[in-house]
């Protein structure tokens, strides 16, 4: 609670081991809150947040041991080098000074930092200080990550690449908590998504089953030549047609719920009708919809 | 991989090491060192320069040497504890090093250490200054000048935790560095003065304890006169209409020890509930 206002409200979440979980929400939904208070930057005016099981207020030093952070986008020392600061920050963690080299290297060479690891941070875009706080996040092994917008500050090229990383340490079996607005980034990397408004949690489950919730998907399909108004009221009768509306000349956004079968069977038929279809492709994401879907019911 | 943090013992040094290194490259100490060289060499070529020579009195040589080193203790402070703790919530850096398994109040001392590491460091090269310039000019060495570098240090290390709590407490570095330099340079002085001019002994004032140090070879009182009381004026000769309040040794370590304490330890509890 900031003064009067309540950023968390009786939020109980738990993350078993070996979960990747995106943490959903609109700004100001609290979720770096959330972040903030497993982090021990804030302390909550009431409840209790554990890491491995250990009360991250009474013993902050156990609860973060195995523990890798990047809190919204850290500032580093600027008079020190990526080298210095993983060599810092690995010692407060309890790193051999030969383990922190071989380790350093590994983790700058993930996130592409080989080459400015004798540089000093000052000299440093937003992207590449991004970069450097993966690195100490990820330079001891944690068991536990916990990534605020991990991608945010990243070129195009740096998301995909902070995706991929994120995707292996899954793969590891490694506990990811991360929170993003990239629905798409979450639905990539995630298997498990909760999503928080307004301080309260509104759901937490896997996302095949959250996809569920909202099975209408929107399919934007390219044509050769502008369809035909008679063309377009066929289409509005295909089964499992909600809605079609003209884009551009040549672009259809349709809104389709049904299985594979029935898209597939969608497709067909728009062919059947003499589209000259250059592409077909369902847009936004699963994830989208349903986030959308329980916003909107949230705040009714 | 699960392993076991350092001792708080070790991690204080960890931060004290990085600390230091930061000093270093930042160049403060350098500056510092440079400031402190400079007034020396002034009180030293000035009445060579100026044909005056320096004075017949044993005792009157380092007094106005000692007249400098209250300035240079809060400069000190200033450019190594005004922005210790603040600079970590202003320029974000904490948002790297609070989530690491470390307690704020080992960062903190981490951090205090380092900046009386390099503040004590200043204070002795300028003493030593003094001492081996008395030494060469009189050939002798006066024990309270000895003393008076022993008070100094407790001073810095009072005023350094008074600097630190600031630091802990206020939201920008800039402002943080001009409220600790003009507080012990300016603001607390200017008290001392007006209790005095009150008739009021300002014996609990940070400042007016501090004043021991050049005070402790020009008032003889201050060494063990006839127990707390006005100086009484002398008139035209002192300059000063109103009876002056001069600390003793004794009082003013008191004074300077608690300062010390109280301030440091409010510096850890504010810093620990800090939020960012």
């Amino acid at each position: 609670m900031y003064n009067s206002f309540v950023a968390l409200d009786n939020l109980n979440l738990k993350v078993e081991g070996g979960v990747c979980l995106g943490f959903l929400g609109p700004n100001g939904a609290g979720k770096t809150t959330t972040i903030k208070i497993l982090t021990t930057l804030i302390k909550p005016t009431s409840g209790k947040a554990y890491l491995n099981g250990i009360d991250v207020s009474s013993d902050p030093k156990a609860a973060l041991s195995d523990v890798g952070a990047v809190v919204e986008t850290p500032e580093f020392y600027s008079y020190l080098t990526p080298n210095e600061m993983l060599s810092y920050l690995g010692e407060l963690r309890g790193m051999a000074s030969n383990e922190i080299s071989e380790r350093g290297r590994e983790v700058l060479d993930e996130v592409k930092l080989t080459e400015w690891a004798d540089k000093p941070i000052g000299s440093f875009s937003r992207g590449m200080k991004q970069r450097v706080a993966l690195a100490q996040a990820l330079l001891h092994d944690p068991a536990i990550l916990i990534l605020d917008e991990p991608t945010s500050g990243l070129d195009p090229r740096g998301m995909h690449e902070v995706r991929e990383i994120i995707k292996t340490l899954k793969e590891k079996g490694k506990t990811v908590f991360m929170s993003s607005h990239l629905l798409s980034e979450v639905q990539e990397v995630c298997d498990t998504v909760a999503l928080l408004d307004r301080g309260r949690l509104i759901v937490c489950d896997k996302i095949e089953n959250l996809s569920k919730i909202s099975p209408v998907k929107k399919i934007e399909v390219r044509a050769l030549v502008a369809p035909t108004d008679s063309q377009l009221d066929h289409i509005c009768r295909f089964t499992g047609v909600r809605s079609v509306k003209q884009t551009g000349s040549q672009v259809l956004l349709i809104e389709f719920e049904g299985d594979e079968d029935s898209m597939a069977e969608l497709h067909n038929g728009l062919l059947g009708l003499g589209l000259k279809m250059t592409s077909f492709k369902p847009t936004g994401s699963d994830l989208e919809g349903m986030y959308l879907e329980i916003i909107a019911e949230s705040v009714r | 991989m699960k392993r076991s943090p350092p001792s708080d013992s070790e991690q204080l040094h960890m931060v004290l090491r990085y600390e230091l290194l930061k000093y270093l490259r930042g160049q403060r100490l350098f500056g510092i060192l440079i400031i402190t060289a400079l007034i020396a060499w002034l009180m030293l070529a000035l009445p060579l320069l100026l044909g005056r020579g320096y004075p017949s009195d044993v005792r009157t040589f380092p007094s106005t040497f000692l007249s400098f080193v209250s300035i240079l203790i809060v400069l000190s402070v200033t450019f190594f504890g005004s922005d210790a703790i603040v600079s970590e919530f202003q320029q974000r850096t904490g948002y790297a090093l609070f989530p690491s398994p470390i307690r704020r109040r080992i960062i903190l001392l981490g951090k205090y250490v380092a900046s009386a590491l390099s503040s004590l460091l200043v204070v002795s090269v300028y003493y030593a200054i003094i001492i081996v310039s008395a030494q060469a000019i009189y050939g002798t060495l006066l024990d309270e000048l000895v003393l008076s570098y022993y008070l100094a240090v407790v001073y810095m290390l009072s005023i350094l935790a008074f600097a630190f709590l600031l630091s802990s407490i206020m939201k920008g570095t800039t402002g943080s560095a001009v409220l600790t330099f003009f507080l012990f340079q300016m603001i607390l002085p200017i008290i001392d003065v007006v209790l005095n001019s009150a008739d009021i002994d300002p014996w609990f004032s940070i400042t007016n304890a501090g004043s021991i140090i050049s005070s402790i070879l020009t008032m003889p009182r201050a060494m063990g006169g006839p127990g707390r009381g006005p100086l009484q004026p002398t008139g035209a000769a002192v300059g000063i209409p109103y009876p002056l309040y001069i600390p003793e040794v004794l009082s003013s370590l008191i004074v300077m020890i608690n300062y010390f304490a109280i301030t440091l330890l409010a510096a850890i509890y504010v810093f620990e509930r800090r939020e960012l």
